[in-house]
């Protein structure tokens, strides 16, 4: 008989099996093969797939707390809060910790409920997913203005009508979101978290400066700020590029 | 909109399947229609949205195994771990008939003796082999959770669990012992005993 592999149950929207990478079937069916303390210890010192250590956490659960299973829980919980640091990084340290709390207290819910096929996907998938739910709903929770030294813009030249837009990609909706962020993220590589929001709002989801302002809840004219600012920091990049290619081909 | 308009459950359901989409390749227009579809949570819906647009995602790769870092307040968080997850009470083997016993055993490549020891908890559970686990789920037709979760249960390990000096292994003895002392063939021993360090 084969070593069985418990599979994943849930299912995608369109009802596809949810599956493991092959290279985590293949270490699972390794780790079977030793006694499960091993198993344990080997998981729990990072010496395994983190895929790995949620399919011991999960299938292994003893009835009582054994020290070598709680090693496991504690590298788990230890592995998602170290997932979440570049994630939030750019917030007070009230918001953080607000976060964190909140993402411990949904990972315990998920725990619970079983519902942590996701992290045996991709772990790194299922710990943005918990800490994008947490910072989304501190957003909807704070619901205080956006800080004003994110929006004014320094360079007061920059009027929206004197500037190239170089945004106009960012309005075709039916381009993907992905490539919009990335192509954000290659052309405007420092915009501020906000900046991207209001990039969303305003120029992907199609909203006025005063409907973005509701959602980011701050004002319109912060909105405007904050696009202008964009602005001005796309059309320097562009200039850059401009400059950067009439330099390559001078003789 | 709140998120009391929906159950927690159902708020994640959808928007686990926002963030699939928003992974795959789903444009604005898609992330409208899901809104429409869900108009009592289009404020989380679009918040969440936003903050996967805006984020650059964890810097936490899955082939970068350690961490180097123990969460903070990890002994609470234990004890919330424990008080969340409802023990298994599930008995794999009540429900077998006696008969089923012997093909149990051969199914799973050990002998009466080793099954009958594994049942009263006479064998550590610390050197059960993972896969020996896993089949006799497969041929219980239970969860390995819940093999696993009997096979240590202070049930099937009371006399050792209250012990005075705290929990002890006690008379137990290690599955590569219960196996060298079987009447397993050579075949089968040296099956189990290659991965058990024997």
């Amino acid at each position: 008989m084969e070593v069985a592999v418990t599979p994943l149950l849930g299912k995608s929207k369109e009802g596809k099996p949810h599956t493991r990478h092959p290279a985590v079937e293949a270490e699972i069916e390794a780790v079977l093969e030793w006694p499960l303390s091993k198993a344990f210890a080997l998981a729990a010192e990072g010496r395994l797939k983190p895929q790995t250590l949620v399919y011991l956490m999960r299938n292994c659960r003893p009835n009582r707390p054994t020290p070598e299973y709680d090693a496991l829980v504690v590298a788990f919980l230890s592995r998602i809060e170290r997932s979440g640091d570049q994630m939030t990084k750019g917030l007070s340290e009230r918001d953080r910790e607000w976060v964190d709390e909140r993402v411990q207290g949904k990972v315990l819910e998920w725990i619970a409920e079983d519902r942590l096929d996701i992290f045996e996907m991709s772990f790194k998938t299922g710990a943005e997913r918990l800490y994008l739910n947490a910072i989304a709903a501190m957003r909807l929770r704070r619901r205080t203005e956006v800080s004003r030294e994110d929006m004014v813009p320094t360079d007061s030249e920059a009027t929206g009508e004197e500037i190239v837009d170089a945004l106009t990609f960012a309005q075709n909706r039916a381009m993907p979101l992905a490539e919009a962020k990335a192509m954000l993220s290659q052309l405007l590589e420092k915009l501020t978290e906000n900046e991207r929001r209001a990039v969303f709002y305003a120029y992907e989801m199609g909203m006025t400066d005063d409907e973005a302002g509701v959602e980011m809840h701050c004002t319109g004219r912060n909105v405007r700020y904050l696009l202008q600012n964009v602005r001005r920091k796309a059309l320097g990049e562009a200039k850059s590029a401009r400059t950067g290619a009439r330099e390559r081909v001078k003789p | 909109m709140s998120e009391n308009s929906l159950s927690t459950p159902e708020l994640d359901d959808i928007l686990a399947d926002v963030h699939e989409e928003l992974e795959a390749g789903a444009s604005a227009d898609r992330i409208d229609q899901i809104v429409k579809a869900h108009p009592r949570v289009r404020d989380e819906i679009l918040a969440f949205a936003a903050e996967w647009f805006a984020s650059d995602g964890s810097d936490l790769p899955d082939d970068e195994r350690e961490v180097g870092r123990t969460v903070a307040g990890h002994n609470e968080l234990l004890e919330r771990f424990w008080q969340c997850v409802a023990p298994a009470s599930e008995n794999p083997f009540e429900a077998l008939p006696t008969e089923g016993l012997q093909a149990l055993a051969d199914r799973c490549r050990i002998d009466m003796t080793i099954l009958r020891q594994l049942v009263r908890g006479l064998i550590d559970e610390a050197t059960i082999p993972g896969k020996l686990v896993a089949w006799i789920a497969e041929a219980t037709g239970a969860r390995v959770a819940d093999v696993w979760s009997y096979l240590s249960s202070p049930m099937a390990a009371a006399a050792d669990y209250f012990a005075p000096g705290g929990r002890r292994t006690g008379n137990k003895v290690s599955f590569a012992e219960a196996v060298r002392a079987s009447n397993l063939s050579a075949d089968d021993q040296v099956f189990w005993l290659t991965h058990l360090d024997a």
